[in-house]
């Protein structure tokens, strides 16, 4: 009798520890502890801000596009994630730990190779720290894969995965015994069945050696939209709310300036903390390094998760509306402020599932957080949100019967080719000019980035407005075209 | 002990029995050395075909992509064959500025043989055939050609010799 209650008590005990284990795990990967971060945490009676939204930190990290490819030379590509593949590669990701790993390094013909097979293909703004793509990455593993700008995953057998950090033209393919994600299948199943854009490898369309996917065509439209900015310097009420956020019970012993620019400067003890709104919407906060707080350096991760959480306490990281806004990471840039180490976190949001773009001479980037040891020291934010009226048609005449129709992509590099031609000339000197005509186009061909989609922010030239835009990278020129003629809208030499 | 030399044997006749393996059939990429379905008629130096690359096609589209040399002036017509009326075209080949490029998506092609034609100003016409499989039978056909696996009969086999 003793024996068998004793049994039923580890019994109980067993299942109590396994219910455990899965609610810490949940936590600790879906939903960032708000007892973690006591240098940023909101006190006393100041609300959180006008938002409350709730992003994972998963999604701050999500890909700036993903490529399906369905094998067969069939690829599309996705400016959002609506089907939810980046949650189930990072499971599959965590589920491969380091002890069950084959690590290898392959040449880029065996990425190339892999790219034609069925498979995902997460693109990354930037190289991202290995630290950040995978939480249970240890030794081994961290020791032959430093960065990585795109993650491919196969969708075969045991389902290896490949990383790319192109920037140092490095491949690895990671294999394990880990068995198919039967519902990430289903998903591309399902994209492939639906109506989908065909992406083509540049050497199908212009017959040079460039791998880089270009779309053909393109089925959808996307709208110009009227915004307003998320931030009204004139609007008291409104960024005194969000000023609350950074001085908590010291509110009261806060200076505010008002230029006449219309800026808005908040200030607390002499400087040591400060924030100032521009006339434009644009937010900066600046903290004075503490020593104590920034005594001992953190990782990558760990600095991650404190921005992520300061964005989150600090306007957060949804639209006033309550939608997520999308974020992905746009860099990453270690950073040393008085002999303090530290990073620089940068992100981009979304407008009707495409990135955003700033024209740097108006804000540049959308939200950029620096974090010294644990402090964060720069908070940065601007966001456009859709003006309350409703979305309107564009109504320019254009040439085309059908009315609004978005430009094909290669008649858009067919139009403006001798621009494009003329930058690059000027960029390479004077030895390229004296070769072949042909052998120029071919190399500038060959010098394609992949093309992109996204919102170009116009304000420079109309009011408030977030006007369509392919983006093609040529060399080190960035150029944004219109969607509907086709015409240059901006391009900037990085 | 017999049941462990017979367990022992049935695994080794497991390893040992003929398999069959499937590859995937990339048939948008042609393998080395394949011949194209181009019937080139003395005009070279008008057009350079960059797409389709192979002949066999095993979608419902098609990407065609057509260099235009030394500024021919050039028509595209494609049929589904054996029929005469046009599926696509007669379309004036027009590239602007000095990049040449003609690209088209073909969609919604049904299983068949196609014929590209391309009429050239002052010579001879460029024809490129191709056919279009279906996807799903092209699978179907590549599973029914593996051999299959008979590893009784393999083990009978070997332990009657």
């Amino acid at each position: 009798m003793v024996s068998f209650k004793k049994e039923q008590f580890k019994t109980i005990l067993l299942v109590f520890l396994i219910l455990m284990s899965m609610m810490l795990a949940h936590q600790l990967w879906m939903d960032v502890p708000l007892w973690r971060f006591l240098s940023s945490k909101p006190s006393g009676n100041m609300e959180l801000g006008k938002k409350e939204g709730i992003v994972n930190i998963s999604d701050a990290m999500s890909p700036q596009s993903i490529t399906v490819n369905f094998g067969g030379g069939l690829h599309t590509v996705l400016y959002a994630d609506a089907y939810g593949l980046w949650e189930k590669v990072l499971q599959i990701l965590q589920e491969k730990n380091a002890t069950e790993i084959d690590i290898q390094e392959v040449d880029a013909l065996k990425w190339k190779e892999a790219q034609n097979v069925k498979s995902i293909e997460m693109k990354f703004a930037c190289r991202m720290p290995i630290e950040i793509l995978s939480k249970g990455i240890q030794g081994a593993f961290k020791d032959k894969i430093a960065f990585a700008d795109s993650i491919l995953l196969l969708l075969i057998e045991n389902n290896p995965v490949y990383m790319a950090d192109s920037q140092e033209e490095k491949y690895y393919r990671l294999a394990s015994s880990k068995g198919i994600q039967d519902e990430l299948i289903e998903k591309v199943n399902q994209i492939e069945s639906k109506e989908y854009t065909h992406y083509y490898p540049i050497e199908d369309i212009y017959g040079v050696s460039n791998y880089r996917l270009m779309p053909v065509e393109w089925t959808e439209s996307l709208p110009e939209i009227k915004t307003v900015p998320e931030m009204d310097a004139a609007d008291d009420l409104g960024i005194k709310s969000f000023a609350g956020t950074f001085f908590g019970e010291n509110f009261d012993f806060v200076r505010k300036i008002r230029e006449t620019t219309g800026s808005v400067i908040y200030t607390y003890g002499y400087g040591k903390k400060s924030l100032k709104i521009n006339s434009l919407g644009v937010a900066e906060y600046i903290e004075e390094i503490d020593p104590q707080k920034t005594a001992a350096s953190v990782g990558v991760w760990e600095a991650f998760q404190i921005a992520f959480q300061f964005v989150q306490e600090h306007g957060g990281w949804t639209y006033s509306d309550g939608n997520s806004i999308k974020p992905f990471i746009k860099n990453i840039v270690p950073v040393e402020r008085e002999k303090r180490k530290g990073y620089r976190f940068i992100f981009g949001y979304r407008f009707n599932d495409v990135p955003v773009y700033h024209p740097p001479q108006i804000a540049g980037e959308a939200l950029e957080v620096e974090v010294i040891g644990s402090q964060v020291n720069y908070y940065k934010r601007f966001l456009k949100e859709k003006a309350s009226e409703a979305v309107y048609e564009y109504e320019r005449e254009l040439e085309y019967d059908d009315g609004l129709e978005m430009m094909v992509v290669t008649d858009i590099i067919n139009k403006n080719f001798d621009v494009i031609e003329k930058d690059y000339l000027r960029n390479q000197g004077q030895n390229i000019k004296e070769m072949d005509e042909e052998k120029i186009r071919d190399e500038i061909l060959e010098s394609m980035d992949s093309i992109g989609l996204g919102y170009y922010d116009q304000s420079a030239e109309k009011i408030e407005v977030l006007g369509p835009v392919w983006i093609l990278k040529v060399g080190n020129i960035t150029y944004y075209f219109d969607v509907y003629d086709g015409s240059i809208v901006s391009r900037f030499e990085n | 002990m017999r049941k462990r030399i017979l367990t022992g044997i049935l695994i080794l006749a497991i390893f040992t029995a003929s398999t069959g393996l499937v590859f995937a059939d990339d048939s948008s990429s042609p393998a080395d050395g394949a011949d194209y379905a181009i019937n080139v008629l003395a005009s070279k130096g008008a057009i350079e075909i960059i797409s389709p690359k192979g002949n066999i096609i095993v979608q419902d589209s098609v990407l065609i992509s057509v260099k235009v040399l030394n500024n021919a002036s050039v028509i595209l017509t494609i049929y589904k064959e054996p029929g005469t009326k046009p599926i696509f075209g007669p379309q004036k080949i027009e590239p602007e500025n000095n990049l040449n490029f003609y690209t088209k998506h073909l969609k919604g092609l049904t299983p068949g043989d196609y014929k590209m034609r391309f009429d050239i100003q002052n010579k001879e016409p460029v024809i490129k055939r191709f056919t279009v499989k279906d996807k799903e039978a092209e699978i179907r056909q590549s599973l029914k050609q593996i051999p299959k696996m008979n590893i009784l009969g393999n083990l009978f086999k070997q332990l009657s010799q």
